[in-house]
């Protein structure tokens, strides 16, 4: 794990944001009713927790991101700009967009959560 | 052959592309890759172009017959109680409208154009599965003639081309033509996954070698993108539609309430489908703006990241916007605002996309021709039609507007705007590609304010018309609701539109004959289909290029590297790695076979008779096994042996 963080995974906010923004979307529109009945902000707890997740995958994402050049896996990659047109850095293009998206995501689902904050689930 | 890069050699020596050169070798590929003359090898081709042209011929086919009942009905709803058509053939009419332009041009157009171009973009001599190719174009073509046919012989659906139950269940539409709807679905759709697993396969393991994710065209990771929303959203209309047949042909209950089922359950399963289809739609038209605006600004696009990061937020986050088609259900308000909050975030990335494409033209040298006028269009129409789109976001307004005119306003805004515009300017920009000649310029001017100007007539009031509260899908109104004369205007609009699209008809059908011969790179382009001829050699390219830039062409004006060692003897080509674009393995490619026609023959028919009998499922499956059987039968040829 240690390993990992220190690391980190190019790709791993590219699965882990919109993940749990699907969770978010399907999870916690199962759970209004369950809300309504037990007067609990379930909704927003669970959107939380997956804010955390997509954020993880976006801090692994970001260290993969931030390593240096020479240590990187494709031979003759370089630093520089990613809109620098000649490319040749697929693994940075990866875990930029997995920062992005893992940022993206974990936007949209803490917009699911505040919808909990504001209604109780019982309103038709 | 200056900076080839050889291949690996793990197949027995036998002719190479390094034993010939210049036109030998050009001639010899063009003989193996070629499709024979004659009704029989016609019919069998699998060149990836030849059923690239053949889709998109029957997608604007399609497209103008859709046409058609559009001005059909807009000429009903000129005046009040008009009896140009009765409430029986309107209801078909705007079934067959919305059926046609959604299934049999909305997504095939964008699955053709990928068909045609993807290849030759990534530099590869073919797509993934190319018989598969062919059986999926000879499906989407049954299936678009039973439509229509069925609508010539009066038993065209009529329940609007959602077919909401319980509206399109057995209680409510007697007959067969909700089964002509729900078949239909089933022809195309299966078509659509076909084409969608080709170009994933295509782009992620047949890009030339150099060609790394970040030196990916744009134009390919849109319709990579698009094709990964294909696949997961079409199973849930199909599903959606087999249950409906389920229930009206052998009498399962699983939309009806009254007996256990959920009528909700068939708008969730539609419109799990039905949003993302929006951006099946778009996802195109990003993708041909995000090629002609670098060629006519003259410069690299400004933001790649941003834009390829926008494609694929624009891909996910269309999954999560399904149900504010359905505030009007009766849904907890809750619920209903995760969807709004969707809704409203994805203008984030597609709005990052239109300032991506204007800095790019900002900062570049523009050349205003045809397809630029068109992509400019398409910066006014679809800005327009999303802004109306975060409106309908909200559900206080959603409920207000909900099945008007000004909903109607709003989608023919977005999927006008968002494909049909540059898909014109597209067609104007690879014409040349596809047919050795340009499109007339003046007459292209003419097409462009033609459509600009008769599009905005024909839908801008109709917003209007919603607001004053006309109902979508009425057949006529009364003089006192004070609808005539918004409506006139949006018929004058119509027949102006539909002018513009007579002219570039026009202008196709005179250009394919007296255009001036283009060249291989009439526009000066950066992407790899420009260094084909044109129109393309059957093999694309003599040796596949060695990429080292996002625009190829113009990284390497003095001639493009390429990579060396693929068979002369017969049809082979390059498989790289997903990252890196890494040369792997030589790989032979399927040669012609008639196969992919018999066995979507005895599909078509299987889907068509299964609407009579369910029997038809027994009978038509010795058939479909037999020619699936031809398909995959050894044949002794080099694509057994790879």
């Amino acid at each position: 794990m240690r390993r990992l963080l220190v690391r980190g995974w190019p790709s791993a906010g590219l699965y882990a944001g919109p993940v749990a923004w699907l969770a978010s979307t399907q999870g916690n529109y199962a759970l209004v009713s369950w809300d309504c009945a037990h007067r609990l902000p379930a909704v927003t707890a669970l959107a939380a927790l997956l804010i955390l997740v997509s954020l993880f995958g976006g801090l692994l994402s970001w260290r993969s991101y931030r390593r240096p050049p020479e240590a990187a896996t494709v031979p003759g990659q370089r630093a520089g700009s990613l809109d620098a047109p000649d490319g040749g850095r697929p693994h940075r293009l990866v875990a930029a967009m997995g920062v992005l998206l893992a940022l993206l995501f974990a936007l949209a689902i803490m917009v699911h959560g505040a919808a909990g904050l504001v209604f109780s689930g019982c309103e038709r | 052959m200056s900076d080839a890069a050889p291949l690996p050699r793990d197949l027995p020596r036998d002719l190479r592309d390094t034993d010939l050169d210049g036109p030998a070798l050009s001639e010899r590929l063009a003989r193996i890759w070629g499709t024979g003359r004659g009704v029989i090898a016609r019919l069998s081709s699998v060149d990836h172009k030849v059923i690239g042209r053949r889709y998109i011929a029957t997608a604007f086919l399609f497209l103008f017959l859709g046409g058609l009942t559009a001005i059909v009905m807009r000429l009903q709803l000129a005046r009040p109680e008009n009896g140009l058509v009765g409430p029986d053939t309107y209801n078909q009419l705007f079934t067959m409208h919305g059926s046609t332009m959604m299934f049999l041009f909305g997504v095939p157009i964008g699955e053709a154009m990928a068909v045609y171009l993807v290849p030759l973009m990534v530099g590869t001599r073919n797509i993934a599965f190319p018989r598969l190719n062919a059986f999926s174009y000879w499906v989407y073509l049954s299936g678009g003639l039973f439509l229509w046919i069925s609508f010539l012989l009066n038993i065209g659906p009529d329940v609007g081309w959602f077919a909401y139950v319980p509206l399109s269940g057995p209680e409510y539409s007697p007959g067969k033509r909700a089964d002509v709807w729900a078949q239909m679905i089933t022809f195309t759709e299966l078509s659509g996954l076909a084409v969608a697993v080709e170009i994933i396969v295509t782009v992620l393991k047949q890009r030339a070698p150099g060609m790394t994710l970040d030196r990916i065209p744009l134009f390919v990771w849109a319709l990579f993108v698009n094709s990964f929303i294909i696949v997961f959203a079409l199973p849930a209309v199909m599903l959606a539609s087999t249950f409906l047949i389920l229930d009206r042909l052998i009498g399962t209950q699983l939309f009806n309430p009254a007996e256990g089922g959920d009528a909700l359950l068939f708008q969730h399963l539609f419109w799990f489908f039905g949003h993302p289809e929006v951006y099946i739609i778009f996802l195109p038209g990003t993708a041909f703006v995000s090629a002609i605006i670098p060629t006519f600004a003259r410069r690299e696009i400004f933001g790649y990241l941003a834009l390829v990061l926008s494609l694929i937020a624009t891909g996910f986050l269309s999954f999560g916007l399904w149900v504010h088609h359905m505030f009007t259900t009766g849904l907890p308000q809750l619920g209903a605002a995760f969807f709004t909050a969707s809704s409203m975030l994805i203008a984030i990335p597609n709005g990052l996309q239109i300032f991506c494409w204007i800095a790019t033209l900002w900062d570049g040298r523009p050349v205003w021709r045809t397809p630029l006028l068109f992509v400019c269009g398409f910066f006014f129409v679809f800005v327009a039609g999303g802004l109306s789109g975060i409106m309908l976001a909200s559900v206080p307004i959603d409920t207000q507007v909900h099945d008007t005119y000004f909903v109607v306003a709003h989608f023919h805004y977005v999927l006008i705007g968002g494909n049909v515009f540059p898909l014109l300017g597209a067609i104007y920009y690879w014409f040349p590609k596809f047919t050795g000649r340009l499109m007339s310029e003046r007459l292209g001017r003419w097409n462009f304010w033609l459509v600009f100007v008769g599009f905005n007539v024909a839908f801008f009031p109709m917003h209007i018309s919603g607001l004053m509260g006309m109902p979508r899908r009425v057949y006529t109104y009364g003089p006192e609701m004070g609808w005539g004369d918004l409506q006139m205007l949006s018929t004058a609009g119509a027949l102006v539109l539909f002018s513009g699209f007579l002219v570039f008809f026009w202008n196709v059908a005179a250009s394919l004959r007296r255009g001036d011969i283009a060249g291989p790179n009439p526009w000066g382009a950066g992407t790899l289909e420009w260094a084909a001829a044109s129109p393309p050699a059957p093999q694309n390219f003599d040796r596949i290029p060695l990429v080292t830039h996002r625009e190829p062409l113009w990284a390497e004006r003095a001639g493009l590297p390429v990579a060396t060692g693929l068979s002369a003897a017969y049809r082979e080509l390059v498989v790289t790695s997903v990252a890196e674009a890494e040369p792997q393995l030589r790989e032979a490619s399927p040669e012609p076979s008639i196969w992919p026609l018999v066995a979507a023959l005895a599909v078509g028919a299987t889907f068509i008779g299964s609407i009579f009998t369910p029997h038809a499922v027994l009978w038509g499956l010795p058939p479909i096994a037999a020619a699936l059987t031809g398909w995959f039968w050894p044949k002794g040829t080099p694509e057994d042996e790879a």
